[in-house]
């Protein structure tokens, strides 16, 4: 018998097709005119406005050797903990630049999620939805802070940084494209900014004209959703192809561009550094191969070998540019591995318990939340649902998770109704 | 074999299917065809609602809405100015008659059966082209859709003939839940997703016993690996499942199969006889009684009402661009349709012809309705012509195969495109010429293969950008960044508007008089003649220098490729 307790009644009105009205409300509202950043009106938006970093770690980060460290037991692997600048927190050894910054994070060590699904997007959709993916599509986090948090602002409100080659997903699912991910694969400006040599400035100009001359005639008699949001696809276009330089992170400076290092996860975590410093509500950075089946050892020195200093860095700047007061920085990773290591050095999935860490706007940091057994097999503090932790994120930012969105006739909870944010974790 | 409508339930799905037996089908002989009986019922409802209609399409956005719905793509100008300047009273109906009977209708037709019924997901056993091309096959001979609703449904893959059929459950990985929900979403037009924990929540018509009474047919199906590799489909005998409420896990009960009410009789075998091929690890199970055949007889028939019903809905929906009962998975009490009796007449109509296709979308495309204009009527207020009136013609995206083939038509860039594909491929051989020497006497099976491979990979470049989410049904129109900076700035895109290899821009420079450049541009992106104030703005663009004028005339092409009026069908 397959049955799923936490499916509620709510959960059989999110028709994805019934809540398409909703989208195109949504796409259709956007300001055609001005630069997406004014300078001085980003300042005023970074005095109000709440943004949010996410890192997310795919494949799977063992708690082990990153913030759950269980030296000298059965499970604990062959790596040390090293203590941090919060006394008492220990990490793995493999993260000795986070250790020194563990005073501006909050470490939760009892992450759990029933009923995960094996696969990895499965799993993945549950912490950035707060969901069981059976229940979906629900937007991912992300387009939930732009709909919420960018919902007039010109920008693209919900940007990600992803290594490998992403196509466009719909992870706004009834949000609307418009708070879709804009994806920058390999960390390189979204596809298709470069216009075609064709055209000139002046002609690429004319063509744009011509095209509005061409809706403008169209829409005069016809239903306007379908044309205002086409029109507002080219507006910001065109928006965003003025401000391509936006992604170039070769106009930070050299020392910078040294400090985060060369490699792919360091240029992305300073492309981070440079959106948010520009406005965007909410920058994701993805880091890849964390799916240590075998030789969970090597892949972890090397990956976190990667992250740990270019992490620890971007957090140290926000702080050092008074944007962690503003700025909601989550880490997270779609489930934790196995406390048994298999023959090949390997760990596999395990939904029972991981860890996941928070940082900055709305956050009380320097400690850690909930605890696993001695040699990390359960939980014996302070179990945090997946669930609950979507809706800390969003009250973290003073959202709340509780209130619902419209979509067409139908009111869909934000964050599960079943669930609530984890009170220890606010501040 | 014993079988029968036991327990058909009254009460609860009644009302909107009462109409569907034996009786009216008879009685529907003397009926009016189904184009009159369509506007009978929606102009009715107008009436009552006092809800203006819209005028009828002029013959430019008829001749551009019927062409893309039937064969996938816009006319070419030629088609477009001589269909526009016929004076054949007939020509409307001639069109639809020549298009449903072309080649392009069988392989439009293979492709919305492909989206609808596998929801874009990656291939696993069965490759798209492979399973395409046995729909396509299957419109061309005007397959009927029960028969082959019956072949997908009773597919084991053993078959080779048959073998693409089996797509629907190899490429599910024959997962009960997956199928059960998609079974009763595709071909019955209800989700009964929320009722397989206990009776659906919010639905009084979606029972926990519908959910597992449909999930006994395919609960003994899974795949099986012959000794060559391939997988295909084995079943283990099944008679009924177990299931209780999360809301009372003590109270157990028990279904045989069923479809929704219709509890269906199963041939009873002595045990240790029920086995053609017993299961065992190195042979394909195969039961006397194959319950998945069971539901390939049942189903598609007009016993289970369901099933005309629904595809009468997501046919019109694909016509009409909203179905009667919209979402189209969501049929039941609460959500009821917005003609109840047109939806029963569609039905029957679909019944009584057999499940004839190409009739039923004859009789659409003949209706005052589906050949009213988009415009909005003089003095109406678009907020007061609610979409289920259907009094002016509902706007659709394009499909990104229809995108596709509609740029490809407009700038014809067909040479373009096999010269495209001609690089890439010379660009790939020049990487492993070795490997071809060898290759090079089996040439021409493996061009043509090769140079479909290519065009397949460009049409995926849509799809990638225009496309739903895989395993999610197509949405309605979004329009979105990444698909404005595709059609503005990709190189897919972006070579075929530059004059070059005697494409829509080459021939407009080549042109001397102004305003034919403009009507030649208009039929060929739009499908219609411009009208004064832009014929105006043609020639007013073009003006001064002739030096430019290469660049002026890519830069119109564009401005009307990437319009709202392109991208809709409108």
């Amino acid at each position: 018998m397959n049955f799923d307790p936490s499916c509620s009644s709510t959960a059989h009105l999110v028709s994805r097709r019934s809540m398409l009205s909703n989208m195109l409300a949504g796409a259709a509202g956007v300001g055609a005119l001005g630069q997406l950043v004014h300078p001085l009106v980003a300042k005023e938006i970074e005095a109000k406005k709440k943004q949010v970093l996410i890192f997310l770690l795919n494949g799977g980060l063992s708690q082990f050797e990153s913030f759950d460290p269980k030296p000298n037991t059965d499970t604990g692997g062959p790596f040390r903990s090293i203590s941090t600048a919060v006394p008492g927190i220990h990490f793995s050894e493999l993260m000795p630049y986070t250790a020194q910054i563990s005073d501006k994070l909050a470490v939760v060590r009892s992450m759990f999620a029933e009923k995960v699904p094996g696969s990895h997007g499965g799993a993945r959709e549950y912490v950035v939805t707060g969901r069981p993916p059976q229940q979906g599509p629900y937007p991912w986090i992300g387009p939930v802070y732009s709909k919420l948090l960018a919902d007039n602002v010109d920008l693209p409100g919900n940007i990600h940084i992803t290594p490998s080659r992403w196509g466009p997903r719909q992870d706004a699912a009834f949000l609307g494209p418009r708070h879709a991910s804009l994806v920058l694969s390999g960390g390189k400006p979204p596809l298709n900014v470069d216009r075609p040599t064709l055209f000139d400035k002046e002609l690429d100009d004319t063509r744009y004209k011509l095209r509005q001359i061409a809706d403008l005639r169209f829409s005069q008699r016809r239903r306007t959703a379908y044309t205002e949001a086409y029109q507002s696809s080219y507006d910001q276009a065109a928006q965003l192809i003025r401000q391509k330089e936006l992604f170039d992170v070769t106009k930070e400076s050299e020392k910078d561009q040294l400090r985060y290092g060369s490699h792919d996860v360091g240029r992305h975590c300073l492309m981070a550094r440079r959106l948010l410093e520009k406005g965007v509500t909410c920058v994701k950075v993805t880091h890849n191969n964390y799916d240590s089946h075998m030789e969970n050892f090597n892949f972890h020195l090397e990956q976190l070998g990667e992250f740990d200093q270019p992490f620890a860095t971007l957090m140290q700047d926000l702080d050092d540019r008074g944007m962690l007061d503003s700025t909601l920085v989550m880490l997270v990773t779609e489930f934790g591995r196995t406390p048994t290591i298999q023959p090949d050095n390997g760990r596999d999935h395990w939904p029972p318990n991981w860890s996941v860490v928070l940082g900055g706007c709305g956050i009380q940091t320097g400690g850690v939340l909930g605890a696993t057994n001695d040699n990390g097999t359960e939980i014996v503090d302070r179990p945090v649902h997946v669930g609950e932790m979507f809706h800390t994120y969003l009250r973290a930012v003073g959202l709340d998770p509780t209130a619902t969105h419209q979509v067409g006739g139908n009111k869909v909870p934000i964050g599960a109704p079943e669930r609530s944010a984890v009170e220890e974790l606010l501040s | 074999m014993v079988s029968g409508l036991t327990d058909r339930c009254t009460t609860l799905l009644a009302s909107v299917f009462v109409a569907l037996n034996v009786t009216s089908f008879q009685a529907f002989a003397e009926e009016p065809p189904l184009g009159e009986l369509i506007d009978h019922h929606i102009d009715a409802a107008l009436v009552e609602r006092n809800i203006p209609a819209a005028e009828r399409s002029s013959d430019a956005e008829f001749l551009r809405r019927v062409t893309l719905d039937l064969t996938g793509t816009i006319p070419d100008s030629a088609t477009a100015r001589e269909f526009i300047e016929s004076s054949d009273p007939q020509k409307r109906e001639k069109l639809i008659d020549q298009l449903l009977s072309s080649d392009e209708f069988a392989t439009q037709m293979a492709v919305v059966f492909d989206v609808t019924l596998m929801e874009r997901r990656p291939d696993n056993y069965v490759t798209t082209p492979e399973w395409r091309n046995y729909l396509a096959q299957s419109f061309a001979e005007n397959k009927l859709l029960n028969q082959l609703i019956a072949e997908i449904l009773g597919a084991d893959g053993v078959d080779e003939k048959l073998r693409p059929a089996a797509k629907f459950y190899l490429d599910r990985a024959v997962e009960k839940d997956v199928l059960v929900r998609d079974i009763g979403r595709l071909f019955l037009g209800i989700d009964l997703q929320c009722a397989q924990c206990h009776d659906h929540p919010d639905i009084d018509d979606y029972l926990h016993q519908h959910y597992h009474g449909l999930s006994v047919f395919v609960a003994g199906s899974k795949t099986f690996k012959q000794p060559d590799g391939k997988f295909v489909l084995q079943e283990v005998v099944m008679r009924e499942v177990e299931f209780a409420s999360v809301f009372d896990p003590e109270t157990t009960k028990k279904t045989g199969p069923r479809l929704l009410d219709a509890l269906m009789e199963i041939p009873d075998f002595p045990e240790g006889e029920e086995y053609v091929e017993k299961p065992s690890r190195t042979v394909r199970s195969v039961p006397k009684f194959s319950l998945r055949k069971l539901l390939a007889e049942r189903l598609p028939q007009d016993e289970t009402p369901e099933f005309a019903r629904n595809m009468a809905n997501r046919l019109w929906a694909m016509m009409m661009g909203r179905g009667i009962v919209h979402p189209l998975d969501m049929h039941h009490s609460a959500n009821p349709p917005s003609h109840p009796e047109l939806l029963s007449a569609l039905g029957q109509n679909l019944a009584a012809s057999k499940y004839d296709i190409k009739s039923f979308l004859r009789g659409v495309c003949l209706s005052n309705t589906y050949q009213r204009s988009s415009l909005i009527p003089n003095k109406a207020i678009a907020e007061q012509l609610p979409a289920d009136s259907f009094a002016v013609a509902n706007m659709k995206g394009l499909s990104p195969e229809q995108l596709f083939e509609s740029l490809l038509v407009s700038t014809q860039a067909r040479a373009l495109l096999e010269k495209q594909i001609d690089d890439a491929i010379a660009e790939e051989s020049a990487a492993t010429t070795e490997a071809n020497a060898e290759a090079e006497k089996s040439d021409d099976d493996k061009t043509k293969e090769e140079r479909n491979k290519h065009r397949s990979a460009k049409v995926a470049e849509f799809v990638t950008v225009f496309g739903s989410v895989p395993g999610q049904p197509e949405g309605e129109f979004a329009a979105s960044l990444p698909q404005a900076l595709f059609l503005a700035n990709s190189e897919t895109v972006s070579d075929w508007v530059p004059a070059g290899s005697g494409n829509l821009t080459e021939r407009l420079v080549e042109m001397d008089d102004p305003a034919a450049i403009a009507e030649e541009l208009f039929l060929s992106v739009l499908s219609r003649i411009p009208e004064a104030e832009e014929t105006q703005l043609v020639m007013e663009q073009l003006g001064s220098s002739d030096a430019d004028r290469p660049k002026t005339v890519a830069a119109l092409v564009w401005s009307l490729l990437a319009s709202a009026e392109f991208r809709l069908n409108h």
